[in-house]
Protein backbone atom coordinates (compact mmCIF):
# COMPACT_ATOMS: atom_id res chain seq x y z
CA UNK A 1 0.00 0.00 0.00
CA UNK A 2 1.30 3.74 -1.24
CA UNK A 3 2.98 5.35 2.39
CA UNK A 4 0.99 8.39 3.36
CA UNK A 5 2.89 11.22 1.81
CA UNK A 6 2.49 14.31 3.47
CA UNK A 7 3.93 15.97 6.42
CA UNK A 8 2.27 14.26 9.81
CA UNK A 9 3.81 14.47 13.19
CA UNK A 10 2.08 12.51 16.44
CA UNK A 11 1.67 13.89 19.67
CA UNK A 12 0.43 12.37 22.87
CA UNK A 13 -2.51 14.54 24.35
CA UNK A 14 -2.53 13.65 28.12
CA UNK A 15 -2.70 9.81 28.88
CA UNK A 16 -5.82 8.73 26.85
CA UNK A 17 -5.62 10.81 23.66
CA UNK A 18 -3.10 11.05 20.72
CA UNK A 19 -3.14 13.87 18.23
CA UNK A 20 -1.88 13.57 14.23
CA UNK A 21 -1.03 17.27 13.24
CA UNK A 22 -1.11 17.51 9.39
CA UNK A 23 -0.42 21.19 8.78
CA UNK A 24 -0.74 25.14 9.95
CA UNK A 25 -3.69 26.85 10.04
CA UNK A 26 -6.58 27.20 8.04
CA UNK A 27 -5.74 25.61 4.81
CA UNK A 28 -8.16 23.25 2.15
CA UNK A 29 -5.51 20.82 1.40
CA UNK A 30 -4.71 20.30 4.80
CA UNK A 31 -8.43 20.35 5.39
CA UNK A 32 -8.50 16.92 2.46
CA UNK A 33 -5.66 15.25 4.58
CA UNK A 34 -7.96 15.94 8.04
CA UNK A 35 -11.04 14.05 6.37
CA UNK A 36 -9.17 11.32 4.62
CA UNK A 37 -7.59 10.59 8.00
CA UNK A 38 -10.35 10.41 9.73
CA UNK A 39 -12.08 8.23 7.04
CA UNK A 40 -9.52 5.90 7.53
CA UNK A 41 -9.36 5.48 11.42
CA UNK A 42 -13.00 5.03 11.23
CA UNK A 43 -12.69 2.26 8.64
CA UNK A 44 -9.95 1.11 10.26
CA UNK A 45 -10.77 1.97 14.53
CA UNK A 46 -7.42 1.14 16.17
CA UNK A 47 -8.02 -0.97 19.53
CA UNK A 48 -9.43 0.94 22.19
CA UNK A 49 -10.73 3.91 20.09
CA UNK A 50 -13.81 5.97 21.65
CA UNK A 51 -13.90 8.86 19.28
CA UNK A 52 -12.22 10.55 16.15
CA UNK A 53 -12.24 14.46 16.44
CA UNK A 54 -11.26 15.78 13.25
CA UNK A 55 -10.08 19.92 13.91
CA UNK A 56 -8.71 22.35 11.94
CA UNK A 57 -5.31 20.89 10.95
CA UNK A 58 -5.62 17.86 13.21
CA UNK A 59 -7.26 14.31 14.05
CA UNK A 60 -7.27 13.69 17.83
CA UNK A 61 -7.73 9.59 18.51
CA UNK A 62 -9.55 9.53 22.01
CA UNK A 63 -9.18 6.17 23.65
CA UNK A 64 -10.95 4.49 26.42
CA UNK A 65 -9.24 4.72 29.68
CA UNK A 66 -9.97 1.26 30.81
CA UNK A 67 -8.85 -0.23 27.17
CA UNK A 68 -5.22 1.70 27.09
CA UNK A 69 -2.40 0.08 29.07
CA UNK A 70 0.81 1.51 29.95
CA UNK A 71 2.75 2.24 26.85
CA UNK A 72 -0.12 1.70 24.21
CA UNK A 73 -0.69 4.88 22.81
CA UNK A 74 3.29 5.28 22.39
CA UNK A 75 3.59 2.00 20.92
CA UNK A 76 0.47 2.60 18.84
CA UNK A 77 2.27 5.61 17.07
CA UNK A 78 5.12 3.73 14.78
CA UNK A 79 1.78 1.01 13.68
CA UNK A 80 -0.30 3.69 13.30
CA UNK A 81 2.27 5.49 11.11
CA UNK A 82 2.58 2.66 8.92
CA UNK A 83 -0.87 1.87 8.52
CA UNK A 84 -1.71 5.69 7.49
CA UNK A 85 -2.82 5.29 3.41
CA UNK A 86 -1.83 7.50 0.57
CA UNK A 87 -3.92 10.57 0.82
CA UNK A 88 -5.34 9.86 -2.85
CA UNK A 89 -7.32 6.80 -1.85
CA UNK A 90 -9.98 8.31 0.05
CA UNK A 91 -10.04 12.08 -0.63
CA UNK A 92 -13.38 12.90 -2.62
CA UNK A 93 -13.19 15.45 -5.55
CA UNK A 94 -16.92 16.68 -4.62
CA UNK A 95 -18.51 17.58 -1.68
CA UNK A 96 -22.43 18.65 -1.47
CA UNK A 97 -22.99 22.52 -1.35
CA UNK A 98 -25.40 23.67 0.70
CA UNK A 99 -27.43 27.31 0.66
CA UNK A 100 -28.54 29.15 3.98
CA UNK A 101 -30.23 32.05 3.70
CA UNK A 102 -29.52 34.72 6.48
CA UNK A 103 -30.82 37.61 7.15
CA UNK A 104 -28.44 40.15 7.57
CA UNK A 105 -30.78 42.99 9.62
CA UNK A 106 -29.49 45.64 10.98
CA UNK A 107 -32.28 46.23 13.30
CA UNK A 108 -32.06 42.97 14.87
CA UNK A 109 -29.51 42.17 17.54
CA UNK A 110 -26.44 42.05 15.38
CA UNK A 111 -22.89 43.66 15.70
CA UNK A 112 -23.16 44.86 12.03
CA UNK A 113 -22.68 48.62 12.73
CA UNK A 114 -19.91 48.18 14.82
CA UNK A 115 -18.18 45.92 12.76
CA UNK A 116 -18.84 48.75 10.04
CA UNK A 117 -16.58 51.40 11.88
CA UNK A 118 -13.97 48.49 13.56
CA UNK A 119 -13.28 47.11 9.74
CA UNK A 120 -14.14 50.47 8.08
CA UNK A 121 -16.49 48.98 5.37
CA UNK A 122 -20.11 49.86 4.91
CA UNK A 123 -22.92 47.37 5.94
CA UNK A 124 -23.90 46.53 2.66
CA UNK A 125 -20.12 45.68 1.63
CA UNK A 126 -20.06 43.23 4.76
CA UNK A 127 -22.64 41.50 3.33
CA UNK A 128 -21.67 41.64 -0.18
CA UNK A 129 -18.21 40.43 0.96
CA UNK A 130 -19.73 37.29 3.01
CA UNK A 131 -22.08 36.29 0.56
CA UNK A 132 -19.58 36.48 -2.45
CA UNK A 133 -17.83 33.58 -1.79
CA UNK A 134 -18.02 29.30 -0.94
CA UNK A 135 -17.18 28.34 2.03
CA UNK A 136 -15.69 25.04 3.53
CA UNK A 137 -16.86 23.01 6.72
CA UNK A 138 -13.70 22.27 8.47
CA UNK A 139 -15.17 20.88 11.85
CA UNK A 140 -17.49 21.10 14.09
CA UNK A 141 -17.40 21.45 17.56
CA UNK A 142 -18.32 23.92 20.43
CA UNK A 143 -21.97 23.17 20.71
CA UNK A 144 -23.79 20.26 19.10
CA UNK A 145 -23.71 20.86 15.34
CA UNK A 146 -21.93 24.06 15.36
CA UNK A 147 -20.22 24.13 12.01
CA UNK A 148 -16.46 26.11 11.60
CA UNK A 149 -16.54 27.63 8.15
CA UNK A 150 -13.44 28.89 6.52
CA UNK A 151 -11.87 30.81 4.95
CA UNK A 152 -13.19 34.40 5.27
CA UNK A 153 -12.12 36.95 3.91
CA UNK A 154 -9.27 38.96 4.93
CA UNK A 155 -11.27 42.37 4.87
CA UNK A 156 -13.38 40.51 7.33
CA UNK A 157 -11.33 39.27 9.75
CA UNK A 158 -11.27 40.55 13.26
CA UNK A 159 -10.30 39.08 16.46
CA UNK A 160 -13.23 37.51 18.60
CA UNK A 161 -14.52 39.80 21.09
CA UNK A 162 -13.00 39.90 24.53
CA UNK A 163 -16.28 38.85 26.62
CA UNK A 164 -18.72 36.48 25.40
CA UNK A 165 -22.32 37.81 24.68
CA UNK A 166 -25.64 35.32 24.67
CA UNK A 167 -26.76 34.58 20.99
CA UNK A 168 -29.80 32.89 19.96
CA UNK A 169 -30.10 29.84 17.66
CA UNK A 170 -29.31 30.04 13.99
CA UNK A 171 -27.06 33.80 14.71
CA UNK A 172 -24.55 33.60 11.84
CA UNK A 173 -21.27 35.22 13.18
CA UNK A 174 -17.47 35.99 12.69
CA UNK A 175 -14.65 35.84 14.05
CA UNK A 176 -10.92 36.14 12.77
CA UNK A 177 -10.53 33.94 9.59
CA UNK A 178 -13.74 31.62 10.57
CA UNK A 179 -17.61 32.26 10.18
CA UNK A 180 -19.90 30.11 11.91
CA UNK A 181 -23.68 29.29 12.82
CA UNK A 182 -25.18 28.98 16.11
CA UNK A 183 -27.20 25.85 16.21
CA UNK A 184 -28.76 27.21 19.64
CA UNK A 185 -29.23 29.99 21.96
CA UNK A 186 -25.79 29.96 24.18
CA UNK A 187 -23.09 32.46 25.15
CA UNK A 188 -21.09 33.44 22.29
CA UNK A 189 -17.78 35.56 21.78
CA UNK A 190 -17.99 35.74 17.99
CA UNK A 191 -19.65 39.07 16.08
CA UNK A 192 -23.61 38.45 15.08
CA UNK A 193 -23.70 39.56 10.96
CA UNK A 194 -27.53 37.77 11.03
CA UNK A 195 -29.57 35.11 11.53
CA UNK A 196 -30.95 32.13 9.36
CA UNK A 197 -34.41 30.54 10.18
CA UNK A 198 -32.70 27.02 8.78
CA UNK A 199 -32.27 23.96 12.44
CA UNK A 200 -28.81 23.10 12.68
CA UNK A 201 -29.97 20.43 14.69
CA UNK A 202 -32.40 17.56 15.78
CA UNK A 203 -32.13 15.23 18.26
CA UNK A 204 -34.66 13.59 17.05
CA UNK A 205 -33.32 12.87 13.97
CA UNK A 206 -30.72 10.05 12.93
CA UNK A 207 -29.01 12.48 11.03
CA UNK A 208 -28.73 14.98 14.16
CA UNK A 209 -26.49 18.17 12.46
CA UNK A 210 -27.30 19.54 9.05
CA UNK A 211 -23.41 19.74 8.61
CA UNK A 212 -20.73 17.60 7.86
CA UNK A 213 -16.99 18.05 7.31
CA UNK A 214 -16.64 19.17 3.85
CA UNK A 215 -19.51 20.49 2.72
CA UNK A 216 -19.68 23.59 0.78
CA UNK A 217 -21.68 26.31 2.00
CA UNK A 218 -23.12 29.33 0.37
CA UNK A 219 -24.69 32.32 2.02
CA UNK A 220 -27.18 33.71 0.32
CA UNK A 221 -29.15 37.75 1.73
CA UNK A 222 -32.55 37.62 2.53
CA UNK A 223 -35.02 40.26 3.72
CA UNK A 224 -36.93 39.70 7.09
CA UNK A 225 -40.41 38.97 5.44
CA UNK A 226 -38.70 35.99 4.06
CA UNK A 227 -36.89 35.16 6.96
CA UNK A 228 -40.41 34.68 8.76
CA UNK A 229 -41.49 32.94 5.77
CA UNK A 230 -39.06 30.07 5.69
CA UNK A 231 -38.99 29.82 9.30
CA UNK A 232 -42.80 28.89 9.49
CA UNK A 233 -42.28 26.59 6.49
CA UNK A 234 -39.45 24.37 8.59
CA UNK A 235 -40.30 22.02 10.39
CA UNK A 236 -37.72 20.88 12.86
CA UNK A 237 -37.32 17.07 11.25
CA UNK A 238 -36.09 18.08 8.23
CA UNK A 239 -32.35 18.00 8.37
CA UNK A 240 -32.05 15.24 5.78
CA UNK A 241 -34.61 16.54 3.34
CA UNK A 242 -32.75 20.00 3.67
CA UNK A 243 -29.14 18.20 3.09
CA UNK A 244 -30.87 16.60 -0.16
CA UNK A 245 -32.05 19.84 -1.76
CA UNK A 246 -28.64 21.71 -1.08
CA UNK A 247 -29.87 23.75 1.96
CA UNK A 248 -32.42 26.49 0.95
CA UNK A 249 -32.35 27.23 -2.55
CA UNK B 1 -43.21 -1.32 36.70
CA UNK B 2 -41.71 0.27 39.28
CA UNK B 3 -41.09 4.40 40.02
CA UNK B 4 -38.92 6.34 42.11
CA UNK B 5 -40.73 9.93 42.33
CA UNK B 6 -38.97 13.31 43.00
CA UNK B 7 -40.64 15.00 45.88
CA UNK B 8 -37.94 18.30 46.61
CA UNK B 9 -36.15 19.87 43.90
CA UNK B 10 -32.35 19.58 44.34
CA UNK B 11 -29.78 21.79 42.80
CA UNK B 12 -28.92 19.68 39.91
CA UNK B 13 -29.67 16.17 39.54
CA UNK B 14 -29.36 14.57 35.95
CA UNK B 15 -29.84 10.91 34.75
CA UNK B 16 -26.10 9.82 33.71
CA UNK B 17 -24.23 6.55 32.25
CA UNK B 18 -20.70 5.98 31.41
CA UNK B 19 -20.71 8.81 28.68
CA UNK B 20 -21.92 9.12 24.61
CA UNK B 21 -18.91 8.65 22.49
CA UNK B 22 -18.11 7.89 19.23
CA UNK B 23 -20.34 11.54 18.20
CA UNK B 24 -17.60 13.76 18.91
CA UNK B 25 -16.88 14.82 15.03
CA UNK B 26 -20.70 16.18 15.12
CA UNK B 27 -19.63 18.16 17.89
CA UNK B 28 -21.72 16.14 20.39
CA UNK B 29 -20.43 16.57 24.20
CA UNK B 30 -19.53 13.22 26.04
CA UNK B 31 -21.58 14.01 28.52
CA UNK B 32 -21.80 11.12 31.09
CA UNK B 33 -21.65 10.39 35.04
CA UNK B 34 -18.67 13.27 36.10
CA UNK B 35 -17.01 10.46 38.68
CA UNK B 36 -16.81 7.44 36.50
CA UNK B 37 -15.77 4.99 38.81
CA UNK B 38 -18.23 5.86 41.40
CA UNK B 39 -21.09 6.08 39.49
CA UNK B 40 -19.33 1.86 38.14
CA UNK B 41 -19.38 1.04 41.70
CA UNK B 42 -23.04 2.33 42.70
CA UNK B 43 -24.21 -0.39 39.37
CA UNK B 44 -22.23 -3.23 41.07
CA UNK B 45 -23.29 -2.94 44.32
CA UNK B 46 -26.62 -3.47 43.34
CA UNK B 47 -25.56 -6.29 40.79
CA UNK B 48 -25.95 -4.32 37.63
CA UNK B 49 -23.82 -4.23 34.91
CA UNK B 50 -20.89 -0.79 34.93
CA UNK B 51 -22.70 1.13 32.78
CA UNK B 52 -26.56 1.48 33.68
CA UNK B 53 -28.56 4.82 33.91
CA UNK B 54 -28.10 6.17 37.32
CA UNK B 55 -28.58 10.00 38.55
CA UNK B 56 -26.31 11.89 39.63
CA UNK B 57 -26.63 14.54 42.47
CA UNK B 58 -25.83 17.72 43.79
CA UNK B 59 -26.22 19.34 46.87
CA UNK B 60 -29.17 20.22 47.76
CA UNK B 61 -29.90 17.10 46.47
CA UNK B 62 -33.78 16.96 46.88
CA UNK B 63 -35.77 14.21 47.90
CA UNK B 64 -37.24 10.91 46.09
CA UNK B 65 -40.14 8.31 47.15
CA UNK B 66 -39.89 4.97 45.97
CA UNK B 67 -43.24 3.96 44.50
CA UNK B 68 -42.17 0.24 44.52
CA UNK B 69 -39.76 -1.99 46.22
CA UNK B 70 -36.52 -1.09 45.02
CA UNK B 71 -32.63 -2.23 45.94
CA UNK B 72 -30.33 1.32 45.64
CA UNK B 73 -26.59 2.05 46.42
CA UNK B 74 -25.30 5.31 46.89
CA UNK B 75 -21.56 6.51 46.00
CA UNK B 76 -19.39 9.78 45.26
CA UNK B 77 -19.45 12.31 47.30
CA UNK B 78 -21.13 11.91 51.35
CA UNK B 79 -24.43 14.30 51.96
CA UNK B 80 -25.78 12.66 54.86
CA UNK B 81 -28.57 10.36 53.26
CA UNK B 82 -31.80 9.45 55.33
CA UNK B 83 -34.44 7.12 54.41
CA UNK B 84 -37.75 8.08 56.13
CA UNK B 85 -35.65 10.38 58.62
CA UNK B 86 -33.14 7.85 59.60
CA UNK B 87 -29.35 7.87 58.57
CA UNK B 88 -28.42 5.54 55.87
CA UNK B 89 -25.00 3.96 54.99
CA UNK B 90 -23.23 4.78 51.57
CA UNK B 91 -21.49 2.06 49.57
CA UNK B 92 -23.71 -0.61 49.81
CA UNK B 93 -26.76 -2.10 48.66
CA UNK B 94 -30.21 -0.64 50.71
CA UNK B 95 -33.37 -1.69 50.80
CA UNK B 96 -36.08 0.18 50.58
CA UNK B 97 -39.78 -0.81 50.91
CA UNK B 98 -42.34 0.93 48.91
CA UNK B 99 -43.29 4.07 50.09
CA UNK B 100 -40.23 4.96 51.41
CA UNK B 101 -38.82 9.11 51.23
CA UNK B 102 -34.66 9.04 50.69
CA UNK B 103 -33.17 12.57 51.46
CA UNK B 104 -30.13 14.41 51.80
CA UNK B 105 -29.01 16.18 55.66
CA UNK B 106 -25.73 17.89 54.25
CA UNK B 107 -23.13 17.93 52.08
CA UNK B 108 -20.25 16.47 54.45
CA UNK B 109 -17.69 15.27 51.57
CA UNK B 110 -17.41 15.40 47.85
CA UNK B 111 -19.28 17.22 44.96
CA UNK B 112 -21.33 14.48 43.51
CA UNK B 113 -23.73 11.61 44.74
CA UNK B 114 -24.69 8.47 42.47
CA UNK B 115 -27.56 6.62 43.18
CA UNK B 116 -28.43 3.31 41.21
CA UNK B 117 -31.16 1.07 41.67
CA UNK B 118 -31.13 -2.46 40.99
CA UNK B 119 -32.21 -3.07 37.22
CA UNK B 120 -31.43 0.29 36.47
CA UNK B 121 -33.34 3.62 35.46
CA UNK B 122 -35.85 3.08 32.08
CA UNK B 123 -34.33 5.42 30.21
CA UNK B 124 -34.18 5.15 26.32
CA UNK B 125 -30.77 6.00 24.81
CA UNK B 126 -29.98 8.41 22.85
CA UNK B 127 -26.73 8.37 20.67
CA UNK B 128 -26.26 5.26 22.48
CA UNK B 129 -26.16 6.46 25.63
CA UNK B 130 -28.89 7.26 28.47
CA UNK B 131 -26.67 10.68 29.49
CA UNK B 132 -28.88 13.71 29.98
CA UNK B 133 -27.12 15.94 27.81
CA UNK B 134 -27.79 19.60 29.15
CA UNK B 135 -26.43 22.09 26.37
CA UNK B 136 -28.28 19.77 23.12
CA UNK B 137 -31.19 19.83 25.28
CA UNK B 138 -31.61 15.58 25.02
CA UNK B 139 -31.08 12.80 26.59
CA UNK B 140 -31.65 11.06 29.43
CA UNK B 141 -34.74 12.60 31.14
CA UNK B 142 -36.22 14.66 28.68
CA UNK B 143 -32.97 16.47 28.34
CA UNK B 144 -32.89 18.25 31.42
CA UNK B 145 -32.45 18.12 35.64
CA UNK B 146 -35.02 16.37 37.12
CA UNK B 147 -37.92 18.61 38.56
CA UNK B 148 -40.57 17.91 41.76
CA UNK B 149 -43.42 15.62 40.33
CA UNK B 150 -40.74 13.52 37.71
CA UNK B 151 -41.39 9.67 38.25
CA UNK B 152 -38.58 7.83 36.84
CA UNK B 153 -39.24 4.80 35.83
CA UNK B 154 -37.02 1.59 36.96
CA UNK B 155 -37.12 -1.70 34.67
CA UNK B 156 -38.54 -3.75 37.12
CA UNK B 157 -39.08 -3.38 41.17
CA UNK B 158 -36.73 -5.38 43.48
CA UNK B 159 -37.88 -6.91 46.47
CA UNK B 160 -34.79 -8.44 47.83
CA UNK B 161 -34.48 -7.76 51.40
CA UNK B 162 -31.35 -9.71 53.09
CA UNK B 163 -28.26 -7.66 51.55
CA UNK B 164 -25.27 -7.58 52.14
CA UNK B 165 -23.70 -5.20 54.95
CA UNK B 166 -20.34 -4.85 54.24
CA UNK B 167 -19.35 -1.01 52.77
CA UNK B 168 -16.95 -0.92 49.75
CA UNK B 169 -15.53 2.51 48.71
CA UNK B 170 -13.01 3.09 45.71
CA UNK B 171 -11.99 6.54 46.39
CA UNK B 172 -11.51 8.96 49.06
CA UNK B 173 -13.15 11.58 48.84
CA UNK B 174 -11.10 15.01 49.00
CA UNK B 175 -10.83 16.82 52.48
CA UNK B 176 -12.11 20.67 51.59
CA UNK B 177 -10.02 21.68 54.43
CA UNK B 178 -6.75 20.69 53.30
CA UNK B 179 -4.85 21.56 50.06
CA UNK B 180 -5.58 19.28 47.34
CA UNK B 181 -3.00 18.13 45.13
CA UNK B 182 -4.07 17.46 41.51
CA UNK B 183 -1.47 15.25 39.86
CA UNK B 184 -1.36 16.73 35.97
CA UNK B 185 0.71 15.84 32.43
CA UNK B 186 2.20 18.38 30.45
CA UNK B 187 -0.29 19.76 27.67
CA UNK B 188 0.09 20.08 24.03
CA UNK B 189 0.07 23.71 24.37
CA UNK B 190 2.66 23.45 27.74
CA UNK B 191 5.42 24.19 25.78
CA UNK B 192 4.18 28.04 25.22
CA UNK B 193 4.50 28.95 28.46
CA UNK B 194 7.85 30.02 29.84
CA UNK B 195 9.46 27.73 32.70
CA UNK B 196 9.46 30.73 35.11
CA UNK B 197 5.75 30.96 34.79
CA UNK B 198 5.12 27.00 34.38
CA UNK B 199 6.83 27.12 38.30
CA UNK B 200 4.40 29.74 39.31
CA UNK B 201 1.79 27.23 38.14
CA UNK B 202 2.78 24.69 39.99
CA UNK B 203 3.23 26.86 43.12
CA UNK B 204 0.07 28.31 42.55
CA UNK B 205 -2.92 27.57 44.89
CA UNK B 206 -6.01 27.39 43.68
CA UNK B 207 -9.56 27.02 45.10
CA UNK B 208 -12.73 25.92 43.09
CA UNK B 209 -15.11 28.89 41.76
CA UNK B 210 -18.80 28.71 43.05
CA UNK B 211 -19.76 28.29 39.43
CA UNK B 212 -17.80 25.52 38.42
CA UNK B 213 -20.40 22.90 36.89
CA UNK B 214 -20.79 20.08 35.00
CA UNK B 215 -18.95 21.28 32.09
CA UNK B 216 -15.91 22.32 33.81
CA UNK B 217 -14.26 23.73 37.12
CA UNK B 218 -13.29 27.38 37.14
CA UNK B 219 -10.28 28.01 39.08
CA UNK B 220 -10.21 31.09 41.40
CA UNK B 221 -6.26 32.21 43.00
CA UNK B 222 -5.79 34.91 45.20
CA UNK B 223 -3.60 36.46 42.51
CA UNK B 224 -4.28 35.80 39.41
CA UNK B 225 -1.31 34.16 37.33
CA UNK B 226 -1.59 36.17 33.93
CA UNK B 227 0.15 34.63 30.91
CA UNK B 228 0.39 35.91 27.54
CA UNK B 229 -0.25 33.27 25.16
CA UNK B 230 -0.48 33.72 21.07
CA UNK B 231 -4.57 33.45 19.67
CA UNK B 232 -4.71 29.61 18.43
CA UNK B 233 -7.68 27.81 16.46
CA UNK B 234 -9.53 25.04 18.37
CA UNK B 235 -8.77 21.69 18.49
CA UNK B 236 -9.74 18.83 20.49
CA UNK B 237 -10.21 19.18 24.46
CA UNK B 238 -10.53 16.26 26.82
CA UNK B 239 -11.96 15.37 30.24
CA UNK B 240 -9.23 16.85 32.51
CA UNK B 241 -7.63 19.40 30.15
CA UNK B 242 -6.51 22.68 31.63
CA UNK B 243 -7.16 25.66 29.80
CA UNK B 244 -5.65 29.10 30.07
CA UNK B 245 -8.33 31.74 29.04
CA UNK B 246 -7.37 35.15 27.71
CA UNK B 247 -8.12 36.69 30.34
CA UNK B 248 -6.00 35.29 32.84
CA UNK B 249 -8.76 32.89 34.07
CA UNK B 250 -7.93 28.93 34.24
CA UNK B 251 -10.52 26.07 33.78
CA UNK B 252 -10.82 22.31 33.88
CA UNK B 253 -12.89 20.59 31.66
CA UNK B 254 -15.27 17.78 33.22
CA UNK B 255 -17.79 15.81 31.88
CA UNK B 256 -19.89 18.24 29.69
CA UNK B 257 -17.14 19.61 27.93
CA UNK B 258 -17.43 20.55 24.39
CA UNK B 259 -15.68 18.56 22.24
CA UNK B 260 -13.06 21.37 20.88
CA UNK B 261 -11.92 24.51 22.39
CA UNK B 262 -9.76 27.34 20.89
CA UNK B 263 -7.59 27.82 24.32
CA UNK B 264 -4.36 26.55 25.10
CA UNK B 265 -4.25 23.06 26.65
CA UNK B 266 -1.67 23.78 29.26
CA UNK B 267 -1.68 20.89 31.40
CA UNK B 268 -3.87 17.40 30.94
CA UNK B 269 -5.35 15.66 34.29
CA UNK B 270 -4.74 12.15 34.01
CA UNK B 271 -7.42 9.43 33.95
CA UNK B 272 -6.73 8.06 37.81
CA UNK B 273 -7.58 11.73 38.90
CA UNK B 274 -10.63 12.44 37.59
CA UNK B 275 -12.84 10.96 40.30
CA UNK B 276 -10.52 13.42 42.36
CA UNK B 277 -11.75 16.08 40.22
CA UNK B 278 -14.72 15.46 39.88
CA UNK B 279 -15.61 15.49 43.80
CA UNK B 280 -13.92 18.85 44.56
CA UNK B 281 -16.49 21.29 45.55
CA UNK B 282 -16.77 24.60 45.79
CA UNK B 283 -14.17 26.62 47.79
CA UNK B 284 -11.61 23.60 47.50
CA UNK B 285 -7.89 24.44 47.89
CA UNK B 286 -5.72 22.52 45.52
CA UNK B 287 -2.47 22.53 43.15
CA UNK B 288 -1.37 21.30 40.46
CA UNK B 289 1.73 18.41 40.31
CA UNK B 290 3.62 17.62 37.32
CA UNK B 291 3.45 13.63 37.06
CA UNK B 292 5.68 11.76 33.89
CA UNK B 293 3.27 9.98 31.49
CA UNK B 294 4.96 6.59 32.14
CA UNK B 295 4.11 7.18 35.54
CA UNK B 296 0.90 8.33 34.99
CA UNK B 297 -0.36 5.17 32.65
CA UNK B 298 0.87 2.89 35.47
CA UNK B 299 -1.19 4.52 38.38
CA UNK B 300 -4.08 4.13 35.31
CA UNK B 301 -3.56 0.55 34.72
CA UNK B 302 -3.48 -0.01 38.52
CA UNK B 303 -6.69 1.96 39.27
CA UNK B 304 -8.57 0.57 36.56
CA UNK B 305 -7.36 -3.38 37.62
CA UNK B 306 -8.20 -2.30 41.48
CA UNK B 307 -11.66 -0.89 40.15
CA UNK B 308 -12.43 -3.59 38.19
CA UNK B 309 -11.71 -6.60 40.56
CA UNK B 310 -13.76 -4.19 43.26
CA UNK B 311 -16.67 -3.98 40.95
CA UNK B 312 -16.82 -7.81 40.14
CA UNK B 313 -16.49 -9.08 43.92
CA UNK B 314 -19.48 -7.02 45.19
CA UNK B 315 -21.78 -7.63 42.38
CA UNK B 316 -20.72 -11.26 42.93
CA UNK B 317 -21.38 -11.01 46.24
CA UNK B 318 -25.34 -9.57 45.75
CA UNK B 319 -25.84 -11.79 42.77
CA UNK B 320 -25.06 -14.59 45.38
CA UNK B 321 -28.36 -13.28 47.68
CA UNK B 322 -30.40 -13.05 44.59
CA UNK B 323 -29.82 -16.97 43.92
Amino acid sequence: MPRFDHYYSFHLLGDTALEIRLGEGIDPTVLERVLSLAQHFKRHPPEGLSDIIPSYNRVTLRFDPYRVGPGALTDLIPTLSDSLPASEIHSRTSYPTIHIPVCYDEAGATDLSLLSEQLHLSIPEIIQLHTAQPYRVYMLGFLPGFPYLGILPEPLQLSRKSKPEPMVAGTVAIAAAQTGIYPADSPGGWWRLGRTPLPLFSATEERVTLFEPGDQVHFHSIDPASFTKIQSQITHDSLTALREKGGWV
Amino acid sequence: MGMIEVIKKGLLTTVQDAGRFGQAARGIHPCGAVDRESFFLSNALVGNDDNTAALELHFPAGSFLFHSDAVIALTGADFQPQVNGSPVQMNQPLFLPKGSLLSFERPNRGARTYLAVMGGLDIPAWLGSASTDLSAKTGGWKGRALQPGDCIPLHRPSRLQKLPTESTSTNELPDPTETIVVECLAGPEYERVGAADIDHLLEKQFQVGRESDRMGLRLRAADPLLIQTNPMISSAVLFGTVQLLPNGEWIVLLADHPTTGGYPRILQVPYYEWGKLAQLSAGTSFRFQRMELVAAMEKNAQLVRENRLTRDRVRQRIQSYLS
